[in-house]
């Protein structure tokens, strides 16, 4: 399992630094004005964060229902191009790989990956806590910016917190930004919150917030890349089950929409019943 | 071997779902897409960082 794991943290690592290259931000403290800015990433990176030079898909989609909402006039075409233009790139991925950038390039899901190892008690996360992503895909980032013209998603989200506000308080940009208030405070407990909950439960966020997560795991179940499992090599030792990130039991369901694709419980199965890839014979 | 997992139509779904998502994401460079999500990308989101 060890080999896996080490290949998971290079890429873990080597996509942190792909989507956050921009270290000119702390010479110029100008943020990155480059066309990649356009092109959205599979993974939860916050577009406020000085160091990025990509977008956040679901921040960028977010806007789209902004742009839609009837309190912003004469903005439907832009509205509608956006979201095409997000929904395709995420959905292309999906196709491609399921839910794999998941587990193996989301940057936020890194940092639950490297917090869960502090050695604590652990919590166990509830099955039914899975819709959770769902309803924040729906409510938060769909119908709630529509109705009221207004991003509240990246309002609470931690992410954003993380890698956009900490940073440009500890480095504040040259041209100066509005004076801080209670909500910043609000969002920094959020942020403490979700941090405590990652050293005590695995994957968290991936499980029952994350409104990426909602929309590539579906696409596990139609992807190019796929699980299968060797029903007779299967000896249904529950090994895959314990080394789960995310307590699925993947013989149960290869394509679970949970499934992170972190290819861990493959490594660990003693049979060698579990498959994964383009083709599998 | 017998694989616990849907093979038959598989593959046609995902290179149908995948060209879809490519027609999707063509449409919106005619209505500049891109250029919709780079604008909004380049400001520092206010939103995000929790000064409203």
């Amino acid at each position: 399992m060890k080999d896996t794991e080490r290949l998971r943290r290079i890429t873990q690592t080597l996509a942190l630094i792909a989507v956050n290259p921009y270290f000119v931000y702390f010479a110029s403290r100008l943020t990155y004005q480059g066309g990649l800015k356009g092109v959205c990433v599979p993974g939860l990176n916050c577009y406020a964060c000085p160091l990025t030079v990509f977008s956040c898909p679901i921040g960028s989609l977010q806007h789209s229902f902004t742009l839609l909402s009837p309190r912003v006039k004469g903005s439907v075409s832009r509205a509608f191009a956006s979201f095409f233009y997000v929904l395709g790139s995420v959905g292309l991925v999906g196709a491609a790989v399921g839910r794999m950038p998941c587990g193996w390039l989301c940057p936020f899901g890194f940092l639950q990956d490297l917090l869960y190892k502090i050695p604590t008690p652990k919590l166990r996360l509830p099955a039914w806590t899975r819709w959770g992503r769902y309803g924040f895909l729906v409510f938060l980032v769909a119908l709630v910016p529509f109705l009221t013209a207004t991003s509240w998603f990246s309002r609470l989200c931690p992410a954003g917190a993380l890698e956009g506000a900490v940073p440009l308080k500890l480095v504040p940009p040259a041209l100066p930004l509005p004076p801080s208030g209670w909500f910043l405070w609000l969002k920094m407990a959020i942020l403490a919150f979700f941090l405590l909950w990652f050293v005590l439960s695995s994957r968290p966020f991936c499980r029952s917030v994350c409104p990426l997560g909602a929309m590539l795991g579906p696409c596990n179940r139609f992807s190019l890349y796929r699980m299968a499992v060797d029903e007779r090599s299967c000896t249904s030792c529950g090994r895959c089950r314990e080394v789960c990130p995310v307590g699925i039991d993947i013989t149960e369901d290869p394509d679970s929409a949970d499934c992170l694709r972190c290819l861990r419980c493959r490594k660990a199965c003693p049979s060698g019943a579990l498959r994964a890839g383009f083709k599998i014979s | 071997m017998r694989v616990k997992a849907w093979r038959g139509k598989k593959s046609s779904v995902s290179w149908l779902v995948l060209a879809l998502c490519a027609l999707a994401v063509g449409i919106s460079f005619i209505w500049e897409g891109p250029r919709t999500v780079y604008v909004h990308a380049v400001i520092i989101c206010l939103d995000c960082i929790g000064l409203i």
